[in-house]
């Protein structure tokens, strides 16, 4: 199959699977909601009866983080090990929610309910978590061998160079190296994941192992289909960055019976916009898997035919 | 005087431009010391191969003083390097320069190691002083320490006498450690002769009768030497590009291989150079009346008070030896230095000197970041983003220590706020005004990142170990800090560490040592400006530093100079952030606003007890037009700091009142009865107080605001959402 056919027809899947892109929005929307409401409550509790809190409504103040740093202490450490805890949390919550998602390719044009989704979850959470389990060895051996092993060694090679230009192209091959391993291991697990759910009875690591054969069989085609519709997802980050306007954002409301209101709807515009980002996001990862689901589908070996009758 | 000002300019300016004009870039300096100290007369060879310096040199030193000194001391800096007991050595391993040290510890082989050696010191034409001499350690008692030697003399030098010396010398140079040694083929040769202490008068400094200042080196401070003149040969390899201290009047090869270049000096304290094949040298003429406009001479003559042609500056051939891979980088370093040379001198007065030589180092060369009269060292990376302070921050620090340390010679052993905090305070300035506020924190997104001033994370090198050695924020924009207050957060990690006058090394740690040193000390500089007004302290500024140029002050010097410059007794202000480690926090903590209903209770009235009730009262309240309300604000002093403050109240309908409180007692309570209640109360509204613990808390208001608060959860919401998507392609 070619790659441009497997990912027009992703993109067909993923947006027939809208509903379990609002899944995956919803779920890390409240792993972030709860990650972030410490500092919401510190700044409030900090600065909400101060004039400051003004001023920090139109745009970050510097002499504002050095006072909250400096009386609170330890807040700016506890909120990064809270952010921490739930980053851990957010991998294997994702890892369990891609059974679901792939569930959703497996039914075809089957109605495909959210109760569905959650037994999809279920059946496939152990496998996942199992797949998951392999990924980070491979990812924690990349980042072993390619970013401390060699980058150490880089070092070492580069310590008594005086020329700070030829030190970084060295050190940034090593970092290229890093990021080429862990999207090949990346690529890896996607299409185990698919085969887990497309081939009944077969293992995890049946299915990683099939899944670097298949990959490596077909690299070319493999990482197009894997790589395009990602690069959508950051596209949309770009988007944002040149579309909203942070000049409303950071202004504050003014007198009178309407502008009261201003803030607050400008805010929820803002978040509105970020969360429409977001699902954007979700979707173009939908449809990543998607279309690796109908590239390994489209590229399988098939079944020998029988010898026609003498 | 403001018209006579005007006048002078008016009359003066003219002349100044055309004598500009008609100036030399070089060899044009006047000695301004009717009795230089010291003499050098050097010869040096750099022999590359074995990273060893003979040198030879004849000394005359002059006693200034009236008392009779039988003995010389002298400073041995480089045996700093010599084994891992010197006193340097010992304090790096607890102190700023630890990690320096520890990879420079783990260097393999001999060649790392630095010494210096006088192989023979001898009286001119009288006696060798060589076997007189011993090893003294005044400040710490390490017999192992070599840094300062003592020599006994057969004679003593009588009170306005001088003394001729015939010094032979070998230097080892260290791999590069704390300010000089080498790196391949490059060399910074810094601190480098046996080169004689300060003897102090009675009443210098303050000090109650005469005698050496000449203190050990220690790691984390730097260096004190008396002025005089410096008549230097280096030798060199002929394919090294030499830059060092002074101007270079000769240059010749010789039927060797090697090349002889004479750099000469008056009025300097110290000496250093530089030599390396990797350098391309770039010269270019600071050119001040096309740097300085008519209005900005103008404008500083009436504000220091000075006729134009003491603020005019004058022509300076600036000479940029830069790293191969920095030639990109020439015009950035060039606009700063030439920015520096501006302001600076506006301000301070001219830079004197013909010539500036500024050495962009190679990486790893821990030899960046330094000043030497006439020769600073700075450093830059080979793509510095566009809104980055680097290189214009340190280039305009280091050249700032011409003033602040080179022309004013303060003490960097005992008195280091003198020199580092002055110019820490002089470079925002000079910053602020050429550059605007400077770019400290990325943002990517409408979010400060990489989360780093918001988090107490440690950003792991890995993995992004190739792109680490250029920040990615200032390529596309920043988050500005304020230059006035950019220095506190570093300064309140350390508040009630030490008092900041004090001895370097007797500082409780290196951190301590650099904000008691930098940034503690420009936030104390622009609180005195608060207080003093901006045009006071800079007349403040301009009379210290041509007070005391070519000589040595103390810190009460200067408190001196501040006193009878405002006219004002500023000796408060001195007890209270430079004699003290308190810090100063002042807030607002309570606002209450009570209704006025009138009377309740039992009244004599007419001879008669008459109650009024609550509820009528009230009642009458309602009725009532003007209702009136008993408003009290607290405001408290919740640090150690006792300093004059204002209050400004804010009411109902707009209306305002400032109050100005002494801010001695601890706490203040304004009270008002008024017909509008009180909506918000701040204490030090200008900010006078720069070195305050806690902005957000000088304020308060009656009813609780969550914008700032909702509008921070609603983008970390997304910020954390977008960072949980990274972190679930691991899964």
């Amino acid at each position: 199959m070619k790659a441009r056919t497997a990912i027009k027809q992703g993109l067909a899947l993923a947006w027939r699977s809208r509903s379990v892109v609002w899944i995956l929005l919803l779920a890390n929307l409240a792993i972030a909601a709860l990650a972030a409401l410490p500092i919401y409550q510190g700044i409030l509790r900090f600065t909400g009866n101060s004039l400051m809190s003004g001023r920090l409504a139109t745009g970050f103040s510097p002499d504002w983080l050095t006072d909250f740093a400096f009386n609170s202490p330890g807040s700016l450490g506890r909120y990064a090990g809270v952010i921490l805890w739930f980053g851990l949390l957010a991998i294997p919550v994702n890892s369990i929610l891609a059974g679901g998602v792939l569930g959703r390719f497996l039914a075809g044009e089957q109605k495909y309910s959210t109760g569905d989704f959650f037994r999809s979850v279920r059946r496939y959470a152990w496998q996942m978590l199992g797949l998951m389990v392999i990924g980070l060895i491979c990812y924690w051996g990349v980042f072993r061998l390619v970013n401390q092993m060699l980058g150490h060694r880089a070092d070492l090679y580069t310590r008594d160079w005086l020329s700070d230009r030829s030190v970084f192209w060295v050190k940034l091959g090593v970092t290229v190296l890093v990021l080429l391993g862990l999207l090949f291991i990346n690529l890896i697990l996607d299409y185990a994941r698919v085969m887990l759910v497309s081939s009944e009875g077969i293992s995890v690591l049946e299915a990683f192992l099939g899944a670097i054969g298949f990959s490596l069989g077909r690299l070319r085609r493999a990482v197009t289909v894997y790589a395009l519709p990602a690069l959508g997802g950051l596209a949309l980050l770009v988007v944002y960055r040149f579309v909203v306007p942070w000049s409303m954002v950071n202004a504050t409301g003014g007198a009178g019976s309407l502008q009261q209101y201003r803030e607050p709807f400008v805010l929820a515009l803002l978040f509105l916009g970020q969360q429409l980002i977001m699902f954007g996001r979700y979707w173009f990862r939908v449809a990543t898997w998607a279309s690796e689901w109908n590239f390994h589908a489209g590229t399988r070996p098939r079944a020998p035919e029988n010898e026609p009758a003498a | 005087m403001r018209i006579r000002g005007f006048v002078s300019a008016a009359v003066l300016l003219p002349l100044a431009f055309a004598a500009a004009s008609r100036r030399t870039p070089a060899q044009t300096y006047e000695s301004h010391i009717e009795h230089p100290i010291v003499r050098y007369r050097m010869t040096a060879r750099l022999d590359p191969d074995k990273k060893v310096i003979k040198g030879h040199y004849t000394l005359t030193w002059w006693n200034h003083t009236d008392d009779t000194i039988p003995d010389l001391y002298f400073h041995l800096y480089w045996n700093a390097f010599k084994n891992e007991d010197s006193t340097f050595l010992r304090e790096s391993a607890l102190r700023r320069r630890r990690e320096e040290e520890e990879s420079w510890l783990d260097l393999p082989g001999q060649e790392k190691w630095g010494w210096v050696d006088i192989n023979k010191i001898q009286i001119a034409g009288g006696a060798d002083l060589t076997a007189l001499g011993t090893f003294v350690h005044p400040d710490d008692n390490n017999a192992q320490d070599q840094t300062v030697e003592r020599f006994a003399l057969p004679e003593p030098i009588p009170p306005q006498g001088s003394i001729d010396l015939v010094v032979d010398f070998t230097a080892k140079i260290p791999r590069a450690l704390a300010r000089a040694g080498y790196e391949g083929n490059y060399y910074l040769i810094a601190q480098w002769f046996p080169k004689i202490g300060v003897y102090e008068a009675a009443g210098e400094r303050g000090r109650a009768q005469g005698g050496w200042n000449c203190h050990q080196y220690h790691a984390n401070t730097e260096f004190y030497a008396d002025y005089g003149s410096y008549d230097v040969d280096l030798t060199v390899p002929s394919d090294f590009v030499v830059g060092a201290t002074g101007l270079q009047l000769d240059k010749r090869a010789n039927p060797d291989g090697t090349t002889t270049y004479n750099f000469s000096q008056k009025d300097v304290h110290d000496f250093a150079w530089t030599a390396s094949p990797r350098f391309h040298k770039l010269t270019r003429t600071f050119e001040w009346n096309k740097e300085v406009s008519a209005e900005e001479i103008v404008k500083w003559s009436r504000i220091l008070e000075l006729p134009a042609d003491q603020v005019a500056l004058r022509n300076v051939e600036v000479n940029l030896l830069l790293e191969p891979d920095h030639l990109n980088v020439a015009d950035r370093y060039y606009r700063a230095i030439f920015n520096g040379l501006k302001y600076f001198g506006l301000w301070y007065g001219q830079y004197p000197y013909d010539t500036l030589t500024v050495v962009d180092v190679p990486r790893e060369s821990k030899t960046c970041c330094m000043e030497y009269p006439t020769f600073i060292t700075v450093a830059t990376s080979f793509w510095p983003g566009k809104y980055g302070a680097s290189p214009e921050g340190v280039t305009v620090h280091e050249f700032g220590h011409q003033f602040w340390y080179a022309l004013v010679g303060s003490n960097e052993f005992e008195e280091s706020w003198l020199d580092e905090g002055f110019d820490t305070y002089s470079t925002g300035k000079v910053i602020e005004t050429a550059y605007g506020n400077p770019c400290h924190y990325e943002r990517i997104f409408g979010m400060p990142v990489l989360a780093y001033p918001w988090l107490d994370v440690s950003l792991p090198k890995f993995p992004f170990a190739g792109v680490g050695e250029i920040g990615v924020g200032p390529y596309f924009s920043c988050v500005t800090v304020p230059e006035r207050t950019s220095g506190r957060r570093f300064y309140l990690s350390q508040a009630t560490d030490d008092d900041l006058v004090r001895n370097g090394w007797q500082y409780l740690n290196g951190a301590s040592y650099s904000v008691n040193s930098y940034s503690r000390v420009g936030l104390a500089m622009r609180t005195l400006e608060s207080y003093l007004g901006e045009d006071v302290m800079a007349r403040v500024m301009r009379t210290y530093q041509t007070r005391w140029r070519y000589r040595h002050p103390s810190t009460q010097d200067f408190i001196d100079v501040v006193n009878e410059v405002s006219g004002r007794d500023m000796s408060w202000f001195f007890q209270q952030f430079f004699y003290s480690s308190d810090v100063a926090d002042y807030a607002v903590t309570s606002i209450s606003n009570q209704p006025v209903l009138g009377k309740i209770g039992f009244y004599d009235e007419g001879g008669k007890r008459v109650y009024h009730s609550r509820e009528a009262a009230e009642e009458a309240r309602e009725k009532s037009e003007q209702k009136l309300y008993r408003s009290t604000v607290i405001v408290r002093r919740l640090g150690g700091v006792q300093a004059p403050v204002d209050v400004v109240v804010h009411f109902e309908h707009g209306s305002v009142i400032r109050e100005h409180w002494d801010g001695q007692y601890r706490w203040k309570k304004f009270h008002y009865a008024r017909p509008e209640k009180v909506i918000s109360a701040e204490v030090d509204p200008g900010r006078k107080l720069a070195v305050d613990a806690n902005f957000t808390n000088d304020s308060r208001i009656i009813q609780q605001d969550n914008r700032g608060a909702a509008k921070w959860y609603v983008r970390w919401i997304f910020w954390l959402e977008n960072l949980f998507f990274g972190a679930s392609f691991f899964s």
